[in-house]
This record gives structure tokens, sequence and C-alpha cells, in this order.
């Protein structure tokens, strides 16, 4: 892999968004909760990238990178428009399927709702399969943090969803 | 929950392919416009946005490749009239192409191009009439067009675009849909019926068919929704009655003033009906000025939009479109019966 991402191919950069597309995101998703929003921010953090002279050892250095500029730019988004922005509950996508008693789109947004720390790791360990280690050193925390963060993540979402949706 | 119900629920969150191409079309051209405007960037090859299009074409193995995103109309551009090359490329990045054709024998109506907002939306349209036909009138407009639908209420008007020859069989037209709520992201199902043509001269009504016949088709608009929405809620008086100022919605294409009171039929009766000033005009009777940050303002005199009021709910609503774009990021303030609300933008 090339070191700098203006001397990257052509084919090596769109190969890189398809990698990283849909895990930023998700991620941009998690945290601005509105698909309009998500879309600018992973435009702005694939610019960042672009314009990045990082050097990535493998698909997984990338992936902890975007991980974490994706964490960090949000969270400068939201603390400049928190104030202006409104999110509508009927601009959640639709969970293909759900068992549970109440509407898959309610259960996502109580999801989203949840402290950024806790859906944050939350998002990471179940669907990104990172461990808590991992996590540990992407985020910057202890991994100690990170286990009582999921296990409040957990706990919170089992309060939320009234213990309907408990294993 | 069990992990796999976690993971259907971050699943939900994943992109489509289609948002993924308009999104690397995105950083494509903001990537190129830094490197621009930024010295001791090194530019980017002049053959690389197209190449890296279409190595992401093959990339998403998709069929549905979102030219959508790949710019405006050019009779559309000349319709919005941007203010600068930066506003006319964020516009551009919203618009959808919906490049959609339904005919009958009596003519071809192609739907082209959408761009909208959370208020107003503009479909850009060709109609095509049978050869030998001319349509030369400055302007036209179907005589009967419904949208089927839940909007609960709507309003429609049609602009004639100059097409660069006005005495052929096609003409273009941009039809304006004012609505209270956008209507981004929605299917809807249109029939337009029975092309009529204004009578010649300033006086000139609506009166004469030129191309009977109805036109049936349903299309997306997937526009990307351009505004802002401040919300305000502050008392205002409105010809002597109080009402409360909700909320202020500005893009670059409209301006839209949610208000509620309890007397809205006096503040109505009070607004009179709209009074005529010429041909085919008149006065604003909620106008609002734009301050602008540097100093400038402007005030809707025009009644260019539309203005609804639903007496069982007690709210309002006034649209406000506008000839050209706004420059909506530099808006500073908006005045309204008197009352200043600053824009922080």
């Amino acid at each position: 892999m090339e070191s700098n991402s203006l001397l990257r191919t052509d084919k090596e950069l769109a190969e890189l968004y398809q990698r990283h597309a849909d895990l930023v995101y998700r991620l941009c998703y998690i945290y601005l909760k509105n698909p309009v929003d998500a879309e600018d921010a992973v435009q702005s953090v694939f610019v960042k990238l672009i314009k990045s002279q990082l050097v990535f050892n493998d698909h997984e250095h990338e992936k902890a990178w975007l991980t974490v500029t994706t964490r960090n730019y949000c969270k400068d988004v939201l603390k400049n428009w928190w104030k202006t922005r409104r999110v509508a509950l009927d601009s959640l996508p639709e969970v293909s399927s759900w068992n549970g008693n109440e509407s898959s789109g309610k259960v996502l947004a109580r999801l989203l709702s949840l402290p950024e720390k806790y859906k944050t790791v939350l998002y990471l360990y179940y669907f990104e399969e990172y461990s808590v280690k991992e996590i540990s050193e992407m985020l910057g925390h202890k991994e100690s943090t990170i286990q009582t963060q999921l296990s409040r993540g957990r706990k919170l979402l089992k309060i939320d969803l009234g213990g309907n949706y408990l294993e | 929950m069990s992990n796999k119900n976690i993971n259907r629920l971050f699943e939900a969150l994943t992109p489509k392919n289609e948002q993924k191409e308009k999104m690397f079309h995105n950083i494509l051209v903001r990537s190129q416009n830094e490197s621009k405007r930024h010295r001791g960037f090194t530019p980017v090859k002049r053959l690389r946005f197209a190449v890296l299009s279409a190595v992401l074409m093959v990339c998403l193995t998709t069929t549905a490749f979102a030219a959508a995103y790949m710019g405006l109309d050019k009779t559309f551009l000349n319709f919005l009239n941007p203010v600068d090359n930066e506003q006319a490329q964020y516009l551009s990045n919203g618009a959808y192409v919906v490049d959609k054709q339904v005919a009958n024998e009596n003519g071809t109506l192609t739907i082209k191009q959408v761009i909208g907002d959370s208020n107003l939306t503009y479909v850009l349209m060709d109609f095509t009439a049978p050869e030998g036909t001319v349509l030369h009138a400055d302007r036209y407009r179907f005589g009967d067009t419904t949208i089927s639908s839940k909007l609960g209420g709507y309003s429609i008007g049609y602009h004639v675009l100059d097409d660069g020859n006005p005495k052929d069989n096609k003409i273009s037209l941009v039809m304006n849909i004012q609505t209270k709520k956008s209507l981004a992201g929605q299917t809807l199902h249109f029939t337009f019926k029975d092309l009529q043509a204004a009578d010649p001269g300033p006086r000139g009504l609506f009166n004469e068919t030129v191309i009977p016949g109805s036109w049936e088709t349903a299309f997306k608009l997937d526009f990307k929704e351009y505004s802002n929405l401040y919300q305000i809620d502050q008392n205002i008086t409105m010809f002597g009655y109080q009402a409360e100022l909700k909320t202020i919605s500005i893009s670059p294409i409209s301006i839209s003033l949610k208000i509620e009171s309890s007397t809205l039929s006096e503040i109505f009766e009070a607004a009179d009906s709209l009074r005529k000033t010429g041909e085919n005009e008149s006065l604003d009777n909620f106008p609002i000025t734009i301050n602008y940050k540097d100093g400038t303002s402007e005030t809707t005199r025009i009644f260019t939009g539309s203005t609804s009021a639903d007496y069982l709910t007690n709210q309002m609503l006034t649209i406000k479109k506008f000839k050209n774009v706004i420059n909506d990021k530099e808006i500073a303030s908006i005045v309204f019966f008197d009352k200043e609300f600053p824009i922080h933008n």
C-alpha cells in the first residue's frame, strides 16, 4: 500500500472507499441520527483521508483510523449543530424484521438515543466484532472502562426496551 | 436482546449503493475544490475524477449508477440562477435525475430533474408535441395536475423556460410544488391533464387547451433536502392580533415561516384578499425582509409563493419563492412584522 493518499492509485482510492464507506456511514448515523447529516459527515471524513499523509500498515489500521476520525468529526459537528437540527423519528430506516413487540423504528430510535459512549462501544463490539482490548486501544480508554461501558450500554438498552427483548 | 438483534439494528443503518455512489461523487468534487483552494496541495489530475467514478462503478457492481447527482441540467441551472459556482455545485449535488418519459398520441412528457427543500419542490420537465405542432406561447400549464398522496394540501404552478428554440414543438417547464412537509424521498403518482396556453399579451388568461390528453406517471423525488430549520417560538403581532412565530426554514430556493394564532381568520381578513398591483402579480401581504451579513437587505414585495391556514389547528404556513436562488449562507436576520430574528448559520 502506498503511503501518501495523494499518490494512491485511482483504483486504490475507490477500493478504500468501498471497503470502509459502510462503517463510516453507520458510525455517522449513530452519532447524527439522520441520513442527510450522515452523508455530509461521510464525505468530510473521506476528504480528510484523501488529504492525510498517513501511512497505513494494513486494512485494519485504515479502519481504526477512520473509526476514530469519524467519531471525533461527528462530536465536533454535534457541538456546532445541535441547536438548529432536529431529528424526526420517521427519518430512521426500518429494520428488515423484528420479533419484538415494539416497531423496529422505535427500537432503533431508542438505541440511537443512548449516550454516545455506550452506543459506539456497542456498535464496535457487536457489529464490527472488535475485542474489548482493540476498542480500548482505538478509543484510548482502559479495557475496564470499555467493559463497564459495554455492560452499562447493554443494561440501559434492556431498561429502555422495558425488558421486551431480553435474551 | 440477542447479538443477532443488535446486529440487525445496526445493519439497518447501512447505506444503499446509490447513496454510496452519490457520496463518493461528492467526495471527489470536494477534494477537487479544496485542492484548487489550498496552495501547496497537489492538484488532482484532470482525468482522475472520471476514472475514479468509473472505477467505483465497477467496485459497487450496481446498475443504478447515480448519474442522478452528476449535475444540473443547463436549462434548470439558468432558471435557478445560483449566486456563484460554489452554490451551483451545492445545488447540483442535491439534484435528482428522474429521466422518465410518458407518451400518448398527443405528445411526450419527459420528467428530467428534481430539486427541493422543506416546503418547495421544483420538477424540470419537457413536453414534446407531435411533429408540425408549434408551441410558442409565453406561458403554459397543465389544466389539471393531481398528485395521489396523503400530502394534505399542496399548491402547484408552472414556469416556461427558454429552451433556445421558441418555434418548435417542444417546451421546457418547471413545475413548483409547495407543501407543508418536504417531499424528499417520496415516490408520488402524478396525473397531468390538458396542456393549456395563456392568451397572448400581459392580461393573458389560461382558457385554451392546446394539447388535450392525460399523462400519468409515478416517480421518486429523491433530492437532498436543502433547508435549515430555525426554532423561533416568539410572540409577534400581526395586523394587531397576537401570534407566535414557531419556525423559519431557509434554503437557497425558499424561506418558509410557520405561525400559530387563535385569531388566524381575523389576521387573514385584515390581510385582505391579495391586492393586484399589475398583470399576473399580487402584493405579498405577509412580507419578510432578509438582512444579509454584508449589510444589504431585500423585502418580498411581490407575492411569489403560497400562504395557507388551518383554522382547526390554528397554524399558518407562508412560503416565499424567489426569482433567483438566495445566498442562504449569508443571511444575518429575517424581519417579520417588525420583529427581527437573528439567523445563526
